[in-house]
């Protein structure tokens, strides 16, 4: 479970302050897919940082699982990040220089883990992506797409319980957002809740709840009938 | 164009502080480097020709003869040839105070002859100039310049202590100079007495150090210079001033040829620092100049806007180069004068001098390398793709650039033939044996790129294992940015050879030169006055100081070494008088033996007739071998010396003539002492000795007693002091590893800035984001070092057989330095991983959020 309270975030364009988030009360229960949409600059992205303990708040207090994110420090919001938290991004999410089997086992190495079951999960995850034939591929041999499957292996990795997503389909064509699109979704389970900023409205369809921001405040939050949570 | 350079280059230049401060810094190291070696250049030969001119102010010809001087009755000869409207002597001592300040100058005077060149007034109390009588009646008598007297509280009247052939004396003070012409000279380490006067007290014959002369209205110089060499002989050598000075400067010679090298590879250090800075600033700029040339501004302008932009740097950096110069340039002299002064001739040389020029030279420098080396990355941001950039949907894998290592090394395989073919035939050519050393390097720096390549392959894993995710990273990034990385490795793999390079001959030199004391010095104790060796500061014995020596209980032999440098033909040889017998006899007992290179001295050999034994270096410069002929010119006229060995000998780069001193106090008139060597019966203890030695003479801080042992360590420290201005490759190598790797991973995390981001986020602590960029860092410190010793080792070859050799003459064997070639390879390792910090601690502290939406 995620609480956030009266959390805002206010960013300082040289001595002007920028209100990116207001004062925002959230909870967001275990298990689901929450869609965040909103037009450009609204502070999606604001959120979402906060919510994967990438950024601190300005005010207000966040809690995972009823760890406060707010007031520890950097190790240790970096262990959270490891052990709990999986993020896609829009675009550049992977090394260079590593394969995709390096990649998705990055974050079990920076852990210190790398035993043979470590390797056979990665190789796994990899394998229900649908990228078991390109293991020792490095990006720039992989399709737009694929990069993206395979930055969505990593963010399962370490099996988290919770999965931020920024984007993930923004820089893909529609067909191959979708691929991407059911990955994500199909990761949600009892344990596991994925939040994804998003522009495409169809997304909608696919969340439990759907909050609109605008303007650094939550204008509507919705939850969807077909899979509602207790 | 303008518009251009102000949004994309000055609005970086202020918000990136840190970048802007690196390069200015490395640009200013250059030029500094490169201004200050002139300058300290320029103060060493103006000390040499303010030495030559001191008294020779008005002087058109001035006579001379070495160390041994000029017989003092020549002044009147001179004087009644036709043409000569003034003539004077002057003699010239080098003292020091007993405990004091370090060299002081002793000007003779002859207050009763040709006053014309008198060129100082006295001021306080009676005028000593004016009326000189009481002066010339005095033997304590001196004058003392006013730097000195003020800077010791001296006062008229009272008294001034210096060291004499016969231990300490004390001169009573009877005029203050004022500080202008020759007595603002030698740093005012200056005094003045009556010419017999110091002659008295010096133990000086009756011979002066120079003569000066006036030629009459109607004659010139050059015409006199023929009709007097005629009437001086063989008594001494009639030169213009400058002519001498010059003389005196071509001993600069080898020094000379150090400090240009190390100009030079400052000057290269620079280049790459200016490389390193414009590259960080293409990639902080990539996509900035992506929308550039999006909508349509040309790559030429790209070009010209980031060379405009180094231009600028290159100015400021220039100028801020000119600040330091000074600064570094005081260091070096400080350094370079004492060795100078102890081995070729007192100095007293000038503070450094930035000129206009001089800062001319060195912007215009500065700006020409800015230019060259902002040249290369200004072209890459010029290739920029605007749609790769502005996309940035692919890895910035895709856009590494590959070197052609391949054919790289294939190069630098052809470049090795030449390098040893001119090692080889150029032994003895200075030119061909700096191009050997550039040619070396030029292999080296091809081979690079293949070695880069292989030494990550093989540290791969290793790096990995040891430090996980940030260890495989670092080697890995090395790859990507090969260009980057090959430069970074070459520069810092030419400073670690040089300094390995230099301290190859150091070591070589200081090897050679143990087993030469060993062998070639088997007295137990040296007595010396005035300075611990025989060298430019110490002053002579008086002969009879040897039957009291000889007095004292455990002494077996007493030598008498006399030393002076003597002008044969060009050069300045070191002529070293000896009672050959006595020192021959005392060699076959100790079982020691000289290395001889042609012929063999026998004892009785160098007595009997005059015959002389030349060291190595000499011989070859003169162009002799056993039984030729020498003509050597002494006080009483040309004589003939025949060749008898060619020896191993280390105490001159000019050369050294060995003499028995039956001839030389035949016809040099000479019977003092420069250094008492003892040779003890079998079973004396040498520190009893010494205790004796030092209680029947004082402890007297003017007389240096230096038992066998000591000597060693002497020659070692001399050996070391005299190579301590080489030492600044050492810096040189600190400065580079330092600016040069900061500056490098400066730009690599700048490149990857994003990629932190994703680090961060998906687990990877501070620590490890800092671990990763401070191990690129060491992984260069050590490619460098590696190869850095590799090529230090031909380098050291060539340079002690080549150009050592040709600068001194002096055949050295090659020892590697293996504690300094350690140090070396250490120091850049280090330093290069601390240099790592800093810009591994930006890449840590980064704001994560703001790292992953960087573009
Ligand atoms: N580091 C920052 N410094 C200053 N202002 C910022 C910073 N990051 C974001 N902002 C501002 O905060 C507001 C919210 O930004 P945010 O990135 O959260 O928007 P977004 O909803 O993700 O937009 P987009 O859909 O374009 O990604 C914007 O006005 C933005 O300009
Ligand atoms: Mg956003």
């Amino acid at each position: 479970m995620i609480e956030l309270s009266q959390v805002s975030r206010t960013y300082l364009e040289g001595s002007t302050p920028v209100h990116a988030l207001l004062p925002l009360d959230l909870v967001i229960d275990r298990g689901s897919l929450v869609a965040i949409v909103g037009p450009s600059g609204s502070g999606k992205s604001t959120l979402l940082n906060l919510l994967g303990a990438l950024d601190r708040p300005s005010t207000g207090s966040i809690k995972i699982d009823g760890v406060e994110l707010t007031g520890i420090d950097d190790d240790a919001r970096t262990r959270i990040r490891r052990e709990k938290i999986g993020f896609v991004f829009q675009f550049f999410n992977l090394l260079p220089t590593m394969t995709a089997l390096e990649n998705v086992l990055l974050p079990a190495k920076l852990a210190g883990k790398k035993d043979a079951a470590t390797v056979e999960r990665a190789r796994q995850i990899l394998g229900r992506v649908g990228l078991s034939q390109r293991l020792e591929h490095r990006p720039d041999q992989l399709s737009g797409g694929e990069m993206q499957r395979v930055a969505v292996a990593r963010a399962l990795m370490m099996d988290p319980p919770l999965v931020l997503a920024d984007e993930p389909t923004g820089n893909l064509d529609t067909h191959t957002g979708q691929e991407v699109l059911k990955i994500l979704t199909s990761a949600v389970d009892g344990r596991r809740t994925v939040i994804l900023v998003t522009h495409d409205p169809r997304i909608a369809d696919l969340a439990d709840r759907v909050l609109t921001i605008r303007d650094g405040a939550v204008v509507s939050d919705v939850r969807t009938q077909k899979n509602a949570v207790a | 164009m303008l518009s251009l350079l102000r949004e994309i280059s000055l609005r970086h230049l202020v918000h990136s502080p840190l970048r802007t401060l690196l390069v200015l810094f490395g640009i200013g190291l250059g030029v500094a480097m490169l201004v200050a070696t002139t300058a300290v250049n320029r103060s060493l030969v103006g000390a040499f020709t303010e030495t030559v001119g001191r008294v020779a102010g008005k002087a058109d010809l001035v006579v001379t003869n070495g160390d041994v001087g000029v017989p003092s009755e020549l002044v009147e000869a001179i004087l009644d040839t036709k043409g000569v409207a003034h003539a004077a002597g002057t003699l010239e001592v080098i003292t020091r105070q007993p405990g004091g300040d370090g060299p002081l100058l002793v000007l003779g005077v002859d207050f009763l002859g040709d006053r014309y060149f008198l060129p100082f007034k006295s001021t306080a109390g009676q005028d000593a100039v004016e009326d000189p009588l009481e002066l010339i009646n005095d033997p304590v008598g001196i004058l003392v310049s006013r730097k000195l007297a003020e800077r010791q509280k001296l006062e008229l009247g009272g008294a001034l202590e210096l060291v004499t052939g016969e231990g300490t004396k004390a001169f009573r003070i009877r005029g203050i100079l004022e500080d202008e012409g020759p007595t603002a000279a030698f740093g005012g380490q200056v005094a003045v007495m009556y010419t017999e006067a110091l002659m008295l007290s010096f133990g000086r014959g009756e011979r002066v150090d120079r003569i000066e002369i006036a030629v009459a209205p109607e004659h010139t110089a050059a015409a006199m210079q023929v009709v007097l060499q005629k009437v001086v002989g063989g008594r001494g050598r009639v030169e213009g001033p400058e002519g001498r000075a010059q003389h005196l400067a071509g001993i600069l010679g080898p020094l000379e040829a150090g400090i240009q090298v190390a100009g030079l590879i400052a000057l290269m250090v620079g280049m790459f620092l200016i490389y390193n800075a414009v590259s960080v600033a293409v990639a902080q700029r990539r996509r900035e100049i992506g929308i550039l040339r999006a909508i349509g501004v040309s790559q030429g302008r790209v070009v010209l806007t980031f060379c405009l932009e180094a231009g600028i740097l290159g100015l400021v950096g220039g100028l801020f180069g000119l600040l330091l110069a000074h600064g570094l340039a005081q260091l070096a002299l400080d350094q370079t004068t004492g060795n100078v002064s102890q081995f070729y001739a007192p100095i007293q040389p000038t503070p450094p001098k930035i000129t206009l020029d001089l800062g001319i030279y060195g912007v215009l420098s500065g700006m020409i390398a800015t230019l060259v080396a902002a040249y290369l990355p200004a072209r890459a941001a010029a290739h920029v793709d605007p749609v790769e950039t502005l996309r940035r949907a692919r890895s910035s894998a895709t856009a590494r650039r590959r070197l052609p290592h391949r054919k790289m090394l294939f190069a630098g395989l052809l470049c090795l033939l030449p390098a040893f073919a001119t090692a080889w035939l150029g032994a003895e050519v200075l030119v061909l044996g700096f191009v050997s050393l550039g040619l070396f390097v030029v292999a080296a720096t091809l081979f690079v790129p293949s070695f880069v390549l292989i030494f990550r392959r093989a540290m791969g894993g290793i790096f990995e294992a040891w430090l996980g995710v940030p260890g495989r990273l670092a080697v890995d990034n090395v790859e990507r940015s090969m260009e980057r990385s090959v430069l970074t490795v070459a520069a810092l793999m030419v400073s670690v050879a040089s300094g390995v390079c230099i301290a190859s001959w150091g070591r070589s030199l200081e090897m050679s030169m143990m087993d030469w004391v060993e062998q070639s010095v088997p007295a137990d104790v040296l007595i010396t006055a005035g300075s611990p060796l025989a060298d430019q500061h110490n002053v002579p014995f008086r002969p009879e100081m040897m039957e009291r020596l000889a007095d004292i209980p455990g002494v077996d032999v007493v030598q008498p070494a006399r030393i002076i440098n003597q002008e044969v033909g060009p050069l300045r040889l070191q002529l070293l008088s000896l009672n050959t017998d006595r020192y021959l006899a005392q060699q076959e007992r100790r079982k020691r033996k000289l290395k001889y290179t042609e012929g063999e001295v026998q004892r009785g050999e160098l007595y009997a007739e005059p015959r002389i034994m030349l060291s190595e270096n000499g011989a070859r410069r003169l162009g002799k071998h056993p039984g030729d002929t020498l003509e050597i010119d002494t006080p009483t006229g040309r004589h003939k010396f025949e060749v008898r060995a060619i020896f191993v000998d280390y105490t001159s780069d000019q050369g050294l003539g060995f003499i028995d001193r039956r001839w030389f106090q035949e016809y040099w008139q000479d019977d003092l002492v420069d250094s008492m060597d003892l040779y003890l019966k079998d079973g004396v203890d040498v520190d009893q000795v010494v205790a004796e030695v030092k209680r029947r003479f004082g402890d007297d801080r003017a007389l240096f007693i230096t038992p066998a042992s000591k000597l060693r360590e002497e020659i070692r420290r001399v050996v070391t002091q005299s190579l301590a201005i080489l030492k600044s490759t050492d810096f040189i190598t600190l400065a580079v590893a330092l600016l040069g790797v900061v500056g490098t991973m400066l730009a690599a995390v700048i490149d990857r800035i994003r990629e932190i981001g994703v680090l961060r986020a998906v687990g990877a602590t501070q620590r490890q984001v800092a671990v990763s960029v401070v191990a690129e860092a060491g992984f260069l410190g050590l490619a460098s070092a590696l190869t850095g010793l590799f090529l230090g080792v031909p380098m050291g070859l060539v340079f002690v057989r080549t150009v050592a050799l040709a600068s001194t003459g002096w055949h050295v064997d090659y020892s590697f330095p293996a504690a300094a070639a350690a140090r070396v390879a250490i120091t850049v390792v280090v330093t290069a991983a601390l240099a790592g910090l800093l810009p591994g601690r930006r890449a840590a502290r980064m704001d994560v959020t703001e790292a992953l939406s960087y573009e």
